[in-house]
C-alpha cells in the first residue's frame, strides 16, 4: 500500500511570487497535497498539478496522439511559419532560457503574457531609478510600513503573514502599519494586519496621483500642526520614522497613468532619503514575468518583448507585445508556453501550439497541445522571488512521465537541426 | 592528436620564460611536454607571433542582480552595437553586455576565465546562472560575507574557529572560490541612516568596527588555507582623502594576505585647490613594502559607463553625480546592498582626469607586477573591452604621454605620471593578466604554459601597437580547441565554475539554520547550492580546487 509520504523538508511553493519555502506537502499515489493551513490558492494549485501523468496525452486539434506525432507536427508548423510568435506564460528559469533558445532558432517574436506590469516598473527605473529593498529587509528593521493597494494581498496570499513576521532582527517593537487604499472596513483587511491595528488612509485609485503630489510637498515642507490633510499626516510619520517601507504592486495600478504614480512614489522616497531612510518594496511577479524578464535581461540585455525576425535581437515593448501582434494579425503561428499554470493561450485566429500545464483541459481549437511537467512538482528548477533578488530552488516532488517544457523545446530544436543538416 | 604551435615567442612568467622561441604542445585539453616519439601531430606555424596562456580577469562584474539592474536601467544606446554570436545575435553596447556578448568579447581578446567579485549569498544562484549562460568562459565568484551573520558573530565574541567555519560554509554554500567584503560594516550602517563609516568607527547595533571584520576574515582565510586572500573593497570609496583608510586597511590585516580591489578608487588625497589629489605614491609605497598585500587597479577610461556595486552607502553618496541623472539603490535581506549609478568620465573634468592618472600611476609605481593586476572594475571604471587600450598605455610611454594633451591640464600638472618612464614589457603584461591572477586564485592549471596546464593558449600577431595586438589575437585555444581565429569566435566549448571547498565543523549550520528561519524567511535547506543543482539546473559544472594557500 502506498501510504501518504510526508517530505522531511519543507519545500518552496512555485505558485506565487512569494516562493514561501516552508510548505509541507504529502504525496500519495502521485497526488500532492499541501498542508491544510495553507491558503486555498496554494492548495488548489498543488491539487491542479497532481495529474496522473500516465493518462495525459498530447493532442492534435483535440484528438489524442503520441508524443512523437505531436512533436513532429509542431516541428513542421514551426519550420513552415514565417512569423512565429512565442508567448511565455508561467515558467521557471530553464523554461525561460529554452523559450529564448527557440526564439533565436526560429527567428521568432517573443513576448510575455504579463509583460506590462513588469515594464511599468522598468520605465520608472530607466527614467529616474529608485530606492528599494528586498522583502526581509523592512520586515526586520522597519518602524513604519505603508502598504499601497489591496489586490496584492490576493495575488500573494501570504504577503500579510510574511510582512508581519513575529521575529525581527533589529527591532523588538513591530512596525506601525498604514494602509493606503480604498479599504471600506477593517474586517476586509487581512487578519495578520488587523492584529496590528493599522491606520487606514482611504485613497481611491483616482485620487492617488493627487495624494502623492501632496505627500511630496509635505515631505519637503516643515511640519505644520494645523494641517490636517491625510498626506500631511503621512509625511510627518515618514519623516519621523527611522526606516520606513512603502509596499506596492505595479500590477494593480491604473494602466493609463502608472508611470506617473510610480514616479510620484519614487520621488517621495528620494526626498525622504535626504535625511532619513525610506525604501519602496515593489512586489511583482505576475505569472513569473519577473523571472522571464531577468533571464531576457542577462541573455539579451533587454527585459523581453523581443524579435529575432531580422537575425538579431530587437526590443520594442509596443511593437513586440504579443497581444498587439495577435490583434494586428502580424504572426502566422502562436506558440504558448505555460508549464506552471493551466492557463489557456490568448485567443487568436492563427494555428496555436501549446506547451502547457497538464491541468489545461483538451482544447480542440489548439493545433497541437502538449502537456508538460510542472516545475516545482514534477521537476526541479528555479524562480525569482517577487523582489527579483532572491532566487530559490524548486523541488521535484514526484516522478512524472511528462517532459519539462525545456526538454520539449530541446527535442523540437534537435529534430529541426537534424532535418536542416 | 597532439597539436604543436611552432616557432612562436613564448611569454610564460610562471616558468620564467621571457620571449623565448619555443614550441608549445597540446593534447587532450592540456599542455604537454615535447613528445619524444614521432607520432602524427598537427603543426600550426606561429612564427613571428607572441604566445601567452589564456588571460584571467580577477575582478569583473559580469553576473548577478546588479548587472541585470544596470542592463535594465541603461537601455539608451543599446542599438549602437549588434554582436554576432554564433548564428544568433546578442545585443549589447560597451557598458553592461549581455551574457552572450560578454563571452564572445572576452574570448575574442584571449580571456577565458573570469571572476564575478561580488556574489551576494541570496543572489549567488542568479550570478552562477548568468555566468553559465556566457559562452566559452570559465567563471567563478567571490561570495560576500553577510553583514547580519558576520557582524553578529564578531559582536557575540565568537571564537576564531567559529568564524572560520562560517567563512568555509559560505564558500561551499555559494559555490564560490573567494570571500569578499564590501565597505565592511558600511552597507549595514547605511540602513541605520549612517552615511559614512571609517575603519575604526563602530557600526550601529553590533558595535563592530570595519577593522574587526577585516582582521577576523583575513586571519580566518589564512587559517583555512583559502588560496585567494580576502578580497576587499575598502571603506570610503571615491571620497577625497580615502587613502588613509586604505593604508589603515592594509595594516588591519596584520600581516595576513589581503587583496585590495579597484584600489584606484581608494587612492585619493585631499590636497590642492580642488581638495582632490593623487595619493598613488603613498599607496604604491605601502604595497611595495607589504608583501602580504596585492591589489587590482580599476582603471577608469573616458566615456559613458554605469557603475554597479554592492556598496549602497557609497553609491548613494555619489548618486547626485550620476550621468544620466538616475540611480537605483537597494537594501538586500539584512546581508548586503546594491547601488547602480550611470557615470560619464570626462577628460576635461579635473577629478575624472586625475582618476585616470592615478590608476596609471599605481600601475607604474608598484614595483612587483605579481601584486598589481590589470582591471577596470568592469563596468565601474570602464568596460573590459578597453583592456587592449589600457595595455598600450602601460607599454608605450610616448603613446601615454600623447594622451595627456587631451586631459584637464590642472590634473596633468598635479600628477607625477608625465615623469614616469616605466613601460610594461610583454613579460609583465603576461604576469598581470595571466600568471598573477592564477597564482592569487590558486588556479594551478591556469595562467601558465607548463606541462599539465589547461591548453588555454593565445597567439598574438607581433604588432608594434599593443592595442591592435591585444584586441584581436590570431588564434585562441581553449582546452586545446581552436575557438577564435583572426579575432572571430568559431567554436563554443564547454565551460566550468571554479570553486574551493574548505572543511568546516557542521555544527555552524545549526546556528545559521536558526538565523535563516527566524529572520530571513528562507528555510536553511534551500540556502546551499549543491553540485547537482549547479550541473543540472544552473548549467555549469563545478571544478573544485585544492584548499591550500600559496
Amino acid at each position: 500500500m502506498n501510504t501518504p509520504k510526508l517530505r522531511n523538508h519543507p519545500v518552496a511553493c512555485p505558485f506565487c511570487g512569494l516562493l514561501c519555502n516552508d510548505v509541507r506537502v504529502q504525496i500519495k499515489d502521485q497526488q500532492v497535497t499541501a498542508d491544510a493551513g495553507l491558503p486555498d490558492y496554494c492548495r488548489s494549485a498543488y491539487e491542479q498539478s497532481s495529474h496522473n501523468s500516465a493518462s495525459i496525452s498530447p493532442r492534435l486539434y483535440g484528438q489524442t496522439c503520441t508524443m512523437d506525432e505531436a512533436l513532429a507536427d509542431a516541428g513542421r508548423r514551426l519550420q513552415k511559419a514565417r512569423r512565429p510568435l512565442l508567448i511565455a506564460g508561467s515558467m521557471d528559469v530553464n523554461g525561460a532560457r529554452s523559450i529564448l533558445k527557440m526564439a533565436r532558432h526560429y527567428k521568432a517574436i517573443v513576448s510575455h503574457t504579463a509583460a506590462d506590469s513588469f515594464l511599468r516598473n522598468l520605465r520608472v527605473m530607466q527614467e529616474t531609478g529608485w530606492i528599494s529593498a528586498t522583502l526581509n529587509e523592512p520586515v526586520n528593521r522597519a518602524d513604519l510600513l505603508v502598504v499601497v493597494g489591496q489586490q496584492l494581498f490576493s495575488d500573494y496570499p501570504r504577503l500579510a503573514e510574511r510582512l508581519m513576521q513575529e521575529k525581527r532582527l533589529y527591532r523588538k517593537q513591530p512596525a506601525e502599519v498604514i494602509l493606503l487604499a480604498d479599504w471600506q472596513q477593517i474586517s476586509d483587511v487581512p487578519a495578520e494586519l488587523q492584529e496590528r491595528k493599522p491606520c487606514i488612509m482611504t485613497v481611491k485609485p483616482e485620487q492617488m496621483l493627487n495624494f502623492l503630489r501632496r505627500l511630496a510637498l509635505h515631505i519637503k515642507a516643515k511640519d505644520n500642526p494645523n494641517d490636517h490633510d491625510d498626506a500631511a499626516g503621512l509625511a510627518k510619520k515618514l519623516k519621523a520614522a527611522q526606516y520606513s517601507a512603502i509596499v506596492w504592486s505595479a500590477a494593480e495600478l491604473p494602466t493609463q497613468y502608472s508611470d506617473l504614480y510610480l514616479h510620484g512614489l519614487a520621488h517621495c522616497i528620494r526626498l525622504l532619503n535626504e535625511k532619513t531612510r525610506c525604501v519602496m518594496v515593489p512586489v511583482g511577479a505576475k505569472d513569473t514575468n519577473n523571472t522571464f524578464a531577468q533571464v531576457c535581461l542577462w541573455n539579451h540585455a533587454y527585459p523581453g518583448e523581443l524579435s529575432f525576425q531580422r537575425g538579431f535581437v530587437e526590443y520594442d515593448p509596443y511593437l513586440f507585445n504579443g497581444q498587439r501582434v495577435l490583434e494586428q494579425a502580424e504572426a502566422d503561428l502562436l506558440v504558448w508556453i505555460s508549464p506552471l499554470k493551466p492557463a489557456a493561450p490568448p485567443k487568436s485566429d492563427i494555428d496555436t501550439i501549446a506547451l502547457v500545464h497538464p491541468g489545461l483541459p483538451a482544447d480542440p481549437a489548439l493545433a497541437v497541445q502538449i502537456p508538460t511537467a510542472v516545475p516545482g512538482v514534477d521537476h526541479g528548477g528555479h524562480l525569482h522571488r517577487l523582489d527579483n533578488v532572491v532566487v530559490l530552488p524548486l523541488p521535484a516532488l514526484r516522478q512524472s512521465k511528462l517532459p519539462s517544457a525545456s526538454m520539449l523545446i530541446n527535442q523540437l530544436l534537435d529534430s529541426s537541426t537534424k532535418k536542416i543538416s | 592528436m597532439i597539436k604543436c604551435l611552432t616557432g612562436g615567442k613564448v611569454y610564460d612568467p610562471a616558468h620564467g620564460i621571457d620571449g623565448q622561441v619555443m614550441d608549445v604542445y597540446m593534447e587532450d585539453g592540456r599542455i604537454v611536454s615535447a613528445p619524444t616519439d614521432k607520432l602524427e601531430r598537427e603543426t600550426i606555424d606561429v612564427r613571428g607571433c607572441i604566445l601567452m596562456a589564456g588571460a584571467i580577469d580577477i575582478h569583473t562584474h559580469i553576473g548577478g542582480g546588479k548587472a541585470n539592474i544596470a542592463r535594465a536601467m541603461m537601455q539608451e544606446g543599446l542599438e549602437g552595437e549588434l554582436v554576432a554570436c554564433g548564428g544568433a545575435y546578442a545585443s549589447g553596447d560597451n557598458r553592461i553586455l549581455s551574457t552572450w556578448a560578454t563571452g564572445y568579447r572576452y574570448a575574442e581578446m584571449g580571456y577565458m576565465t573570469c571572476f564575478e567579485p561580488a556574489m551576494l549569498p541570496v543572489n549567488s544562484r542568479q550570478a552562477h546562472m548568468e555566468m553559465a549562460d556566457m559562452p566559452i568562459l570559465d567563471t567563478g565568484g567571490y561570495v560576500m560575507l553577510a553583514d547580519d551573520i558576520m557582524m553578529g558573530l564578531i559582536a557575540e565574541g565568537a571564537e576564531p574557529q567559529t568564524i572560520q567555519d562560517y567563512i568555509a560554509w559560505s564558500l561551499c554554500a555559494a559555490q564560490a572560490i573567494g570571500i569578499k567584503v564590501v565597505n565592511p560594516g558600511g552597507i549595514h550602517a547605511f540602513k541605520f541612516n549612517q552615511r559614512r563609516l571609517d575603519l575604526d568607527e563602530t557600526a550601529p547595533y553590533y558595535d563592530v568596527t570595519p577593522r574587526q571584520i577585516i582582521h577576523a576574515a583575513c586571519s580566518a582565510i589564512d587559517q583555512l588555507g583559502v588560496p585567494h586572500p580576502l578580497h576587499v573593497h575598502t571603506s570610503n570609496l571615491g571620497v577625497p582623502g580615502n587613502y588613509l583608510s586604505t593604508l589603515a586597511t592594509m595594516r588591519a590585516a596584520e600581516g595576513h594576505r589581503i587583496h585590495l580591489t579597484h584600489i584606484q578608487f581608494h587612492s585619493y588625497g585631499r590636497e590642492g585647490d580642488h581638495n582632490f589629489s593623487s595619493a598613488a605614491a603613498e599607496i604604491a609605497e605601502a604595497i611595495n613594502c607589504m608583501p602580504n598585500v596585492s591589489a587590482d587597479v580599476g582603471q577608469i577610461m573616458f566615456g559613458q559607463t554605469v557603475t554597479a556595486s554592492a556598496d549602497s552607502q557609497s553609491q548613494f553618496m555619489h548618486h547626485k553625480a550620476a550621468s544620466p541623472k538616475k540611480s537605483t539603490i537597494v537594501d538586500i535581506e539584512c546581508e548586503a546592498g546594491c547601488g547602480v549609478v550611470p557615470f560619464k568620465y570626462r577628460n576635461q573634468s579635473f577629478v575624472h582626469a586625475l582618476q585616470w592618472l592615478i590608476g596609471l600611476e599605481l600601475f607604474l609605481l608598484v614595483d612587483d607586477p605579481w601584486r598589481i593586476l590589470l582591471t577596470t572594475d568592469h563596468p565601474n571604471g570602464a568596460p573590459f573591452t578597453s583592456y587592449p587600450h589600457l595595455i598600450r598605455l602601460l607599454m608605450d610611454k610616448s603613446f601615454r604621454n600623447s594622451q595627456l594633451k587631451r586631459l584637464n591640464a590642472d590634473a596633468v600638472a598635479a600628477s607625477v605620471l608625465p615623469s614616469l618612464d616605466r613601460q610594461y614589457s610583454l613579460y609583465e603584461i603576461a604576469i598581470s593578466t595571466r600568471a598573477a591572477p592564477a597564482r592569487l586564485l590558486g588556479l594551478r592549471n591556469k595562467g601558465h604554459l607548463g606541462a599539465g596546464a589547461d591548453a588555454d593558449v593565445v597567439v598574438y600577431e607581433n604588432h608594434l601597437d599593443a592595442e591592435s595586438m591585444f584586441s584581436s589575437p590570431r588564434y585562441v585555444f581553449k582546452g586545446g580547441e581552436l575557438i577564435v581565429r583572426d579575432g572571430k569566435v568559431i567554436a563554443l566549448p564547454s565551460s566550468y565554475t571554479h570553486t574551493i571547498r574548505p572543511d568546516y565543523d557542521a555544527s555552524i549550520e545549526k546556528k545559521l539554520k536558526k538565523h535563516y528561519q527566524d529572520y530571513r524567511g528562507i528555510r536553511f535547506n534551500s540556502v546551499a547550492i549543491s553540485d547537482d543543482e549547479m550541473t543540472e539546473h544552473i548549467g555549469s559544472e563545478p571544478i573544485i580546487h585544492p584548499c591550500q594557500s600559496p
